[in-house]
């Protein structure tokens, strides 16, 4: 079982968009040093794949629509 | 002089023994060896079953209906490439002690992190839909209702994981793996010809009229249906949900042979199924396969539209764990079945709110369900390479894996594996835009 030590913490006060928020930067900021080195060649590339699966995606999504419509 | 080792010790202690006592020696031995590989054994079988999901079934009968036996010899290709990816989650899962979601922030950073898990969340969801679509599908063919179908598989998920212990969620899920298994006896009823299944389906070979539009599209299918990016994320959280350790992944890898097996063994009964009798017959999905299979053969009707509703079931259950466990972990919330509701409500709380939200889409009167199926897993397919990529650099890291990294060899494989899905998932997604692309 693997636990997150951080599972109780301290929460802003506020309404339940303010506290997503602020977990969501809290995870941001936790994980923000990667440990594994990537080279910039790496980066570059693992972006380039992400733009073009996101670009399918979308294309994907209007021809859905195109469809439904 | 050096201590001895306990394995040199043991083998010292056998070359001593009489002949009897050295076979019940060996006899001990093995049996201990099936004792623990039968504890550990669970994560593999339960995700390469349930990877035969809702869509998954329909991609198979739609498969033998449309080419009859000849693409068994490429469900054991798959099976062995699904192996070759899930293996590496356990090993990933027992030495990292961590989740793939979680694995990949620590590793990569959040900025990737966040991609996957938006990546994870969106395909999971998705496909949760079309597992309701295939158990409401399966469930109409007996004439209960889609609203009453979707509220008992409500009950049945909810009540498998809220007893507030893994092994139980295990046992029940494996359950549910062997009712999967019903697609034997269905083939068996039929008594096909063995003969012609070897010629025509386990020799490689294509089709009759060869490489077309339509077999390619359907290649595609079989290959988004058979690695699917929350299969990743599944193992290596119940790895480490198991509490699975290094001397454990040895059993793990055979769980997951045994997983793949069971995969290739139901895929290809059920293309023998639609194959043997329902060839040349244009087929919708495994719903529709099941209708008409009825009046031909009852049994082998309803043993389809059981299975299908089990597929659907059992893949529901994975896909929400799977998408439960990576927020749990990324969030730091406790994320275990052995937490019980109450120690735990973040976690079964997002995995009722995935159950509801999916189900209820079914329920929306018009809803396209058969475009979506169809789309859904494309886009899963598409979002496959992302997932595979950064699984091949954790398996890499030196520093996280220590010895269990990937040797050259696992790595040709698996980035071979990842460049024909990459290529393999834009013709995929270009023939679902372009339909007449590859006619």
């Amino acid at each position: 079982m693997s636990d997150h030590p951080n599972d109780v913490r301290s929460q802003p006060e506020g309404g339940f968009l303010r506290r997503a928020a602020w977990q969501f930067t809290d995870i941001t900021r936790r994980y923000r040093t990667p440990h594994s080195q990537m080279t910039k060649a790496l980066r570059w590339s693992l972006m380039a794949l992400r733009i073009y699966l996101v670009v399918l995606i979308l294309l994907l999504v209007i021809k859905f629509a195109s469809l439904v419509h | 002089m050096m201590p001895e080792t306990a394995t040199l010790q043991q083998e010292n202690r056998r070359k001593t023994m009489g002949l009897v006592p050295g076979i019940f020696y060996r006899y001990r031995r093995m049996m201990k060896w099936f004792g623990v590989l039968f504890a550990v054994m669970g994560p593999g079988v339960i995700v390469m079953i349930a990877d035969n999901d809702a869509g998954g079934i329909t991609t198979y009968a739609v498969t033998g209906a449309t080419y009859g036996y000849s693409l068994i010899w490429f469900m054991v290709f798959l099976g062995w490439v699904a192996y070759y990816v899930q293996e590496m989650t356990v090993r990933l899962g027992a030495i990292t002690k961590r989740g793939h979601a979680e694995a990949i922030f620590y590793s990569f950073g959040a900025f990737w992190g966040w991609f996957s898990l938006i990546d994870l969340v969106i395909t999971d969801w998705l496909t949760m839909i079309t597992e309701f679509i295939g158990m409401t599908a399966a469930m109409s063919i007996f004439g209960i209702p889609p609203a009453v179908t979707v509220v008992i598989c409500w009950v049945i998920m909810g009540t498998m994981v809220l007893q507030g212990r893994y092994w139980t969620w295990e046992k029940i899920a494996l359950f549910f793996c062997v009712i999967n298994l019903i697609y034997i006896p269905a083939a068996f009823l039929i008594q096909p010809s063995i003969s012609d299944i070897f010629h025509k389906g386990v020799i490689p070979s294509l089709p009759p009229g060869g490489f077309t539009g339509d077999f390619f599209f359907l290649m595609m299918a079989n290959i988004g249906t058979t690695i699917a990016p929350w299969m990743l994320f599944f193992q290596q959280s119940t790895v480490v949900d198991k509490g699975m350790r290094k001397k454990d992944i040895q059993f793990g890898k055979v769980d997951t042979f045994l997983g793949a097996v069971a995969t290739v063994v139901v895929a290809a009964f059920i293309l023998i199924v639609t194959g043997k009798l329902l060839f040349g017959v244009p087929i919708e999905s495994a719903a529709d396969a099941a209708i008409r299979l009825m009046p031909m053969n009852k049994y082998v009707g309803t043993f389809v539209a059981i299975g299908l509703f089990d597929a659907g079931l059992l893949g529901a259950v994975c896909i929400s764990l799977a998408s439960s466990w990576a927020f749990g972990e990324v969030f730091g919330w406790a994320h275990s079945l052995n937490n019980n509701i109450k120690q735990a409500p973040w976690f079964y709380s997002y995995y009722f709110f995935d159950l509801l939200l999916a189900g209820t889409v079914v329920l929306i009167p018009g809803a396209p369900l058969v475009l979506i199926t169809l789309f859904v897993q494309v886009i899963a397919t598409t979002l496959l390479p992302a997932a595979l990529v950064f699984l091949i650099l954790l398996l890499n890291d030196r520093d996280l894996m220590g010895e269990y990294r990937n040797t050259r060899r696992q790595n040709i494989m698996s980035i071979s594996i990842v460049v024909l899905i990459i290529v393999l998932s834009t013709c995929y997604s270009l023939s679902a835009l372009f339909p007449d692309l590859f006619k």
